[in-house]
């Protein structure tokens, strides 16, 4: 195994290395995708199966896609005007030394991390039995921890309305052709290969609450059945978005407060559940994240308000 | 048994490193694509055989992720994701 993580190691730092100093944008876009296989190896080396599977589905799958699209829009898109002079020597060294400080002082906190004083983890652990699920990572992302969690999906969509904000859509208008003349591969995928990915999406989801898993990896998959269908002309962009679509956007934090909330008065603290109901109320929590996180994730790809579906 | 699956992981790494080559050097963006794709199979097989080698069953599902987002990413390369037809 020593052999095979060194290999790893290796590889990992020259394909980073050949990412960023790839010769064209096309090539950076490949390599970085090969990087997030590797990435995906080395967190199951680190006995991370959870970050392996978020991973697989947001680093080199969903990231992927989207920087492949927009290489497919800008190759379409007229030359840029304009000019592709490197920046000035100023800013140059400026950037040199903000990443020297920045890595130094990472390195410094690093070095001083003590090693075996987890303590956190192994009180989480030991006390694995009070959160209800047997997964330690969802027990502490939903229980333990909630808090932050709840906190990360307001992240989450401040990051969509920023990105809304200030990005220019990729995906915005009706196919109008028949698609039933496409090419037939089109039909398959958006027929057979979708409900397949949004079976696997739940599965997923539904699998945080025994094993590796859970709402972010669930729900980046579910959002890669929609990205699927956004490329097989089944669904676009739309500008206006309806209620029901804001709702679903916002229904993990509002899922997630509601229920802190309405237990408040029993449990005598925010976001504290009975021990009886905790696997039902966190398997509920989970599905509504996830049903969150795929759809932010979705209209962060089409970079529209809503996503319509085409009417054949 | 362990030890064998451990050498079969190591020797198909040094395959995804070979497999670079033909990322690196291209020449069309199809072929590059298409060696994304092998290292993508060439992974799902590692992980596959990590899963046995470290008994962490879950690594199948990452394997099972990267097989979806391998169509998925075909499809991304073939596909403009805006207006009009493409080929």
């Amino acid at each position: 195994m020593t052999l095979f993580d060194s290999v790893l190691a290796l590889l990992i730092a020259i394909l980073a290395w050949r990412s960023v100093t790839a010769p064209d944008l096309y090539r950076g876009i490949v390599l970085f995708i090969t990087l997030g296989l590797m990435l995906a190896l080395s967190w199951a080396r680190l006995d991370a199966p959870d970050l392996a599977l978020a991973e697989a589905a947001i680093g080199a799958g969903l990231l992927g896609i989207l920087l492949l699209s927009t290489w497919r829009v800008l190759q379409r898109a007229a030359p840029r005007q304009g000019s592709d002079e490197p920046a000035s020597y100023a800013v140059r060294w400026l950037a040199v030394v903000g990443s020297t400080v920045f890595g130094g002082t990472v390195a410094v906190a690093l070095y001083g991390l003590q090693v075996g004083s987890d303590r956190a983890g192994a009180e989480a652990l030991a006390s694995l039995d009070l959160a209800g699920i047997d997964q330690p990572v969802t027990a502490v992302l939903l229980n333990f921890r909630s808090y932050d969690t709840l906190l990360e999906m307001g992240v989450l969509l401040m990051a969509l309305i920023g990105a809304l904000l200030i990005r220019s859509p990729l995906a915005y208008e009706p196919w109008h052709g028949d698609t039933a003349v496409e090419s037939p591969l089109m039909s398959v995928l958006a027929k057979v290969f979708t409900p397949i990915v949004v079976l696997v999406g739940i599965f997923l989801v539904w699998a945080g609450a025994y094993g590796p898993g859970g709402a972010f990896q669930g729900g980046a998959v579910l959002a890669g059945a929609g990205v699927l269908l956004l490329l097989c002309r089944r669904l676009y962009g739309d500008a206006d978005a309806t209620l029901l679509l804001r709702g679903l956007l916002v229904l993990g934090v509002t899922a997630f407060i509601v229920i802190g909330l309405l237990l408040m008065p029993w449990q005598g603290a925010f976001l504290a559940y009975p021990p009886g109901l905790v696997y039902v109320l966190l398997v509920v929590i989970e599905f509504s994240l996830a049903v969150s996180i795929a759809l932010s994730l979705l209209l962060l790809f089409t970079g529209t308000h809503a996503v319509r579906a085409v009417r054949s | 048994m362990t030890a064998l699956l451990t050498v079969a992981a190591v020797i198909l790494l040094k395959l995804f490193a070979l497999g670079l080559i033909r990322i690196y050097q291209g020449p069309s963006e199809s072929d590059r694509i298409l060696a994304v794709q092998l290292s993508g199979t060439t992974t799902v097989g590692i992980l596959v055989l990590l899963s046995h080698v470290l008994a962490m069953p879950a690594l199948i599902y990452v394997a099972l992720l990267f097989v979806l987002f391998a169509a998925l990413i075909g499809v991304a390369f073939v596909r403009h994701p805006g207006i009009g037809s493409s080929s």
